[in-house]
């Protein structure tokens, strides 16, 4: 098989994860970076993608100027000043809106089509020009000029505006005067078209149809996708199907669609046989395989080890539990690393001693305060525990990327499908009936056994 | 004893496990409340003489839940339990009870005698943990008799 057709993503998240995204960095090709962040760490970030010589793209986060002004503020009531940052570069009247009038971006603001353009290009050249400006007076840049690097992200997003089924009209509008501005001035291969969409859009498949019809009047190569909140392990057969004929529609036309956050079945969807082809899938670190528009509250993090079988984050409790029923804990090591995981970071962290699996869930007490003033204890994760599952997680989501070249889909959704059932007395049959889910959207597009 | 609870006050959950505590302190146990371990707690964990781990779920009535809730323990802790209001209907505490030395989950029935004292019962005696993974229970030993 060719192994190359597909982009194996990766999203930068925050400057203490940058380790791990320096130590994966042969095995991941292209790196997503948000507008904020490389804004808000300018130089490090910047010094980071030069001198790694990094295929990267800066996602302008264009759509967050569209939701309520609480979300680009911080704890103290003020703009955040990442976000001022990033503003900066772009058009006065954005500049006037969000930082002096404190009011959200609208579709009216748009209505001059100079204004659409000012602010379409503004936006691509804050991302073309943000490395270079920030790396022509460092030490590096010298020895860095006489290379090949450009310093350039590998394509520039056009500005977008998130949509679904009530703002549709307006936005899509304007979505659309944003290509076409950007295409005026550069090369349609330097373009990434995002196309930002709540679920609602994939319930009624004829907003797809519109999308496909109209995106594609545009001479686009590269279209970025991101579904609010989605995860093909929770979505409905008819969100899922809905998602796959979107890809298709555009990988049909020769557009090269790359899921922005994406879990296993979008790495499946790379598969060069899948019928509705994604080029490629971003995630983070750990997390990342799906994420809201507007930004959720965390809560308290927790251990949560990534059962590859059935390719999730699981609680390491309920792993360790799964595996003392099944007779792999506490002590056949050799079946651990057959039936559940044989990367590099298990090998190192258990070696021939499964007792050392407990690592995965290292953690430390702390104190929280509810509401009601009472204090209860809970555990949170060590810094070694999550450097082990952070590493666990990559050495897996590689494997998935290297077993795609190897097997085809439905034997890979097979055997996710028998080790669903052999969990299922601990973690539920939902996980069966999901991949039994995908099997059928899999097999209603064509795929067959060999 | 010291009944926490006003005359024709409402039990909570909270005061059932103090009063519950105040019970077991005559016995000889080692007592630890709201346990961490994984990501939830153990509302009570009790050490016996013989280091035996004893893990116990309060709930008042959502005895489903608290069975489904201790057992997420089964693997660091030698025993089991659930402790819930004493039903009035005898139906209803053989079917709990029944539920209970199936699942190998220990019953207590938490009531108010009639001096309204409180009181435990333990209806269901628990079955030994099949699962225990003994570094996980190991660890968490050491870290309460650390404390």
């Amino acid at each position: 098989m060719d192994k190359k057709k597909y982009a194996k993503m990766i999203r930068y998240g925050t400057v203490a994860e940058q380790k791990y995204i320096d130590e994966f960095k042969d095995d991941f090709d292209i790196l997503v970076i948000n507008g904020n962040m490389i804004s808000h760490a300018s130089n490090a970030i910047s010094k980071f993608v030069a001198t790694r010589k990094f295929s990267y793209i800066i996602d302008p986060l264009t759509h967050s100027l569209q939701h309520d002004i609480q979300f680009l503020k911080g704890n103290n009531g003020k703009i955040k000043s990442s976000i001022v940052k990033m503003i900066d570069n772009f058009s006065e009247f954005v500049k006037r809106k969000i930082l002096d009038e404190e009011k959200v971006l609208v579709p009216s603001d748009f209505e001059s089509e100079k204004l659409r353009k000012d602010f379409a290009l503004k936006v691509l050249n804050f991302q073309r020009n943000h490395v270079i400006n920030n790396s022509k007076e460092k030490d590096y840049f010298k020895y860095l000029q006489y290379t090949n690097i450009t310093f350039e992200p590998k394509w520039l997003v056009i500005p977008y505006f998130m949509m679904n089924t009530k703002n549709y009209k307006k936005w899509l509008e304007i979505n659309l005067s944003m290509i076409k501005h950007s295409l005026d001035e550069y090369e349609p291969e330097k373009l990434a078209v995002q196309l930002v969409i709540e679920k609602d859009i994939l319930e009624d498949s004829s907003f797809i149809d519109d999308i496909v019809e109209k995106y594609t009047f545009y001479d686009i190569k590269t279209l970025l996708l991101w579904i609010d909140d989605f995860s093909a392990f929770e979505a409905s057969k008819l969100l899922l199907k809905n998602f796959c004929k979107l890809v298709k529609g555009f990988s049909d036309k020769e557009i090269k669609v790359y899921n922005l956050y994406g879990d296993y079945f979008s790495v499946l969807l790379c598969h060069q046989n899948s019928k509705a082809k994604l080029s490629g899938v971003c995630h983070g670190i750990e997390y990342g395989e799906k994420r809201a528009i507007v930004p959720v509250g965390g809560g308290i993090p927790v251990n949560k080890y990534y059962l590859y079988p059935i390719h999730q984050r699981i609680e390491f409790g309920r792993v360790a539990t799964l595996l003392t029923i099944m007779g792999i804990l506490p002590e056949d090591y050799e079946r651990y690393y057959s039936e559940i995981c044989d990367c590099k970071q298990c090998k190192e962290v258990i070696a021939a001693n499964l007792d050392n699996f407990s690592q995965y869930g290292g953690s430390k007490s702390i104190d929280i305060e509810r509401k009601t003033g009472a204090t209860v204890s809970r555990q949170y994760p060590t810094a070694e525990a999550k450097r082990l599952c952070i590493r666990h997680f990559l050495f897996n989501k590689l494997k998935e990327w290297d077993s795609i070249n190897k097997y085809e889909i439905l034997d890979l959704v097979d055997q996710s499908i028998k080790a669903s059932e052999e969990y299922s007395q601990v973690l539920g049959y939902n996980n069966v009936a999901t991949f039994e889910t995908w099997r059928d959207i899999f097999i209603s597009m064509g795929e067959e056994h060999e | 004893m010291v009944n926490l609870l006003l005359p024709n006050q409402k039990i909570t959950e909270k005061h059932q496990v103090e009063l519950s505590e105040q019970i077991f302190s005559k016995g000889n146990w080692k007592i630890y409340k709201e346990v961490p371990l994984f990501s939830s707690s153990i509302d009570m964990v009790l050490i016996d003489e013989n280091k035996n781990v004893i893990a116990i779920e309060f709930k008042l009535k959502n005895w489903k839940r608290a069975i489904s809730q201790v057992k997420k323990h089964c693997i660091a802790v030698d025993y089991m339990y659930i402790c819930i209001l004493k039903p009035k209907n005898k139906e209803t505490q053989h079917n709990i009870e029944s539920v209970c030395k199936k699942e190998g989950t220990g019953l207590y029935y938490f009531y108010f005698d009639e001096e309204q004292n409180p009181c435990l019962l333990e209806a269901v005696k628990p079955q030994k943990s099949k699962y225990v993974w003994q570094k996980q229970r190991e660890n968490l030993l050491s870290t309460l008799l650390l404390n």
